[in-house]
């Protein structure tokens, strides 16, 4: 009989704990199929099943943690399945290949997100959902519910996705959430700490002037309908992208006490989930796509992650990771490396700065870029040429 | 009549608002409609960045057939002023 694992999302992953079965002994799975919400040391991920066929029993329980390679499920071939089924696991349990009830008018909602609506005393007609079909799911209620403290942010998570914008998705009770969030903040807090133990980060910071490029982006909006609009941010992708292709040494991983440089250049972008938070989807092969390419993935996948439909297959490992607070955030950001990554790039908002060209004075707009790099895999020059790369890159948006 | 807009239902103010509450909690689900005061700035007070607000904006397209130019989206920082903008801007059905 064929098994689904704890799938292995990373080198740093360890184990996983089953948050909810989205199926249960006897339901229909295909391959592809999203089978459960699962919290990793990372993240929060909808995984999915590898194998086609019936779910024949499940093997761990809802809040169980197993080790990555851990049985999971038993999936037989043919339709009779057994009766065995893990005993809490079903009450929670849903199916993604039928949309749930919705009958009289009753609102779509699986059955846990409706007993924490009803725990919390918040009215499911209140809330959209992310689930199938515009079905509530337990995020959902989890975000628009009870206000909580940003229990994880300004912290440079893993290039792992999660499904939802919630940091807290829990077991429902009060207790189990501050479980749930003390124990994401030690997630979060474990990983920074190996961060600034093991990486010695060296930091460079320098100001790009943009304002030419500004100019070229607003005119090259201007004849696009809003559906093929350029952002910024897909302009700082690529210009990272293409610049960190030249400079190995910032762009890979190390692992074993050694350097691998990555051929591929693989963007981790850090995306805010205004639930608290983070979560960092990769943009695959930055370097080689057209711009508009990334633009369209880069809006795909921030939009997705932060309305819970991000999976764990569209994710992969990043090689270096991109973060920024906004339009009207921060001027300088220093960022934190996640391990194995060897640098992440900090890019303060866009601001005006007063300049001298020649002998007059002039509004200029300007970015404040910060590399944080590994001292292990890159020297401070290596660094500051590809900080100057992708001034370079910037200034010339039409070759991006 | 050279000029309506282009479904009946943004005819008035109050359907169009809530057409913006749709599109906005659509865009950012984690938001209720408490949190929409019409003076609310999206972008500094709940945190909507430039994909959500051009997400918006596309919905907006959609819905109501109205493309706003990029240099006029940036500055849109609320529903109000969103209102007022579509308001300001029938789209041209001839």
């Amino acid at each position: 009989m064929a098994e689904i694992r704890m799938p292995s999302l990373g080198a740093e992953m360890e184990e996983g704990t089953v948050l909810e079965w989205y199926v249960k002994p006897g339901d229909r799975v295909e391959h592809g199929q999203l089978v459960a919400l699962l919290d990793t040391e990372k993240a929060e991920i909808e995984m999915e099943s590898f194998e086609t066929g019936w779910i024949d029993a499940l093997l761990v329980q809802t809040g169980e943690t197993v080790a990555v390679g851990t049985p999971m499920a038993t999936v037989r071939s043919e339709a009779k399945a057994s009766a065995v089924a893990a005993s809490d696991a079903s009450p929670t349990s849903k199916s993604h290949d039928e949309p749930p009830p919705a009958t009289g008018g009753r609102v779509r909602a699986t059955p846990l997100a409706r007993r924490i609506a009803r725990e919390r005393g918040i009215a499911l007609e209140s809330i959209s959902g992310s689930g199938p079909n515009g079905a509530i799911v337990e995020a959902d209620i989890m975000a628009a519910g009870t206000p909580e403290p940003a229990v994880i942010s300004d912290v440079a998570n893993s290039s792992k996705e999660m499904s939802t914008a919630s940091p807290s998705r829990r077991s429902g009770t009060a207790a189990g959430q501050l479980d749930r969030a003390a124990r994401r903040r030690q997630v979060i807090a474990a990983a920074m700490e190996r961060s600034k133990r093991e990486i010695p980060h060296y930091y460079l910071t320098t100001s790009i002037e943009l304002t030419s490029t500004l100019a070229w982006l607003e005119k090259a909006n201007l004849g696009r309908p809003i559906s093929k609009r350029l952002l910024f941010p897909a302009l700082l992708v690529k210009a990272v992208a293409n610049a960190a292709r030249r400079f190995p040494q910032l762009n890979g991983h190390w692992i074993d006490g050694a350097h691998q440089p990555s051929d591929a250049v693989h963007v981790g972008m850090v995306v805010s989930l205004r639930t608290g938070g983070i979560v960092v989807p990769t943009l695959r092969d930055a370097d080689s796509r057209p711009l508009d390419d990334v633009m369209g993935q880069l809006q795909d996948v921030v939009t997705r992650a932060r309305t819970g439909r991000l999976r764990s297959a569209e994710l992969s490992d990043a090689t270096l990771a991109l973060t920024s607070l906004g339009e009207d955030g921060v001027e300088t950001i220093y960022g934190v490396i996640y391990p194995p990554q060897v640098s992440i790039l900090g890019f303060g908002a866009i601001h005006s700065e007063v300049r001298a060209e020649g002998d007059l004075l002039g509004t200029r707009s300007i970015l404040r870029a910060t590399l944080a790099a590994d001292h292990r895999a890159s020297d401070g020059q290596e660094g500051s040429r590809f900080l100057m790369g992708i001034a370079r890159q910037l200034a010339d948006p039409e070759n991006l | 009549m050279t000029k309506t807009t282009k479904m009946p239902e943004t005819q008035n103010a109050d359907a169009l608002r809530e057409i913006l509450y749709e599109l906005i909690l659509d865009v950012a689900p984690d938001l209720t409609r408490d949190d929409l005061a019409p003076d609310v700035d999206l972008r500094y007070d709940l945190g909507l960045d430039s994909i959500d607000s051009l997400n918006i904006a596309n919905g907006i397209a959609e819905r109501i057939g109205l493309e706003i130019p990029e240099i006029d989206r940036t500055s849109l920082r609320n529903v109000q002023a969103l209102l007022d903008y579509i308001l300001e801007h029938p789209v041209a059905t001839t």
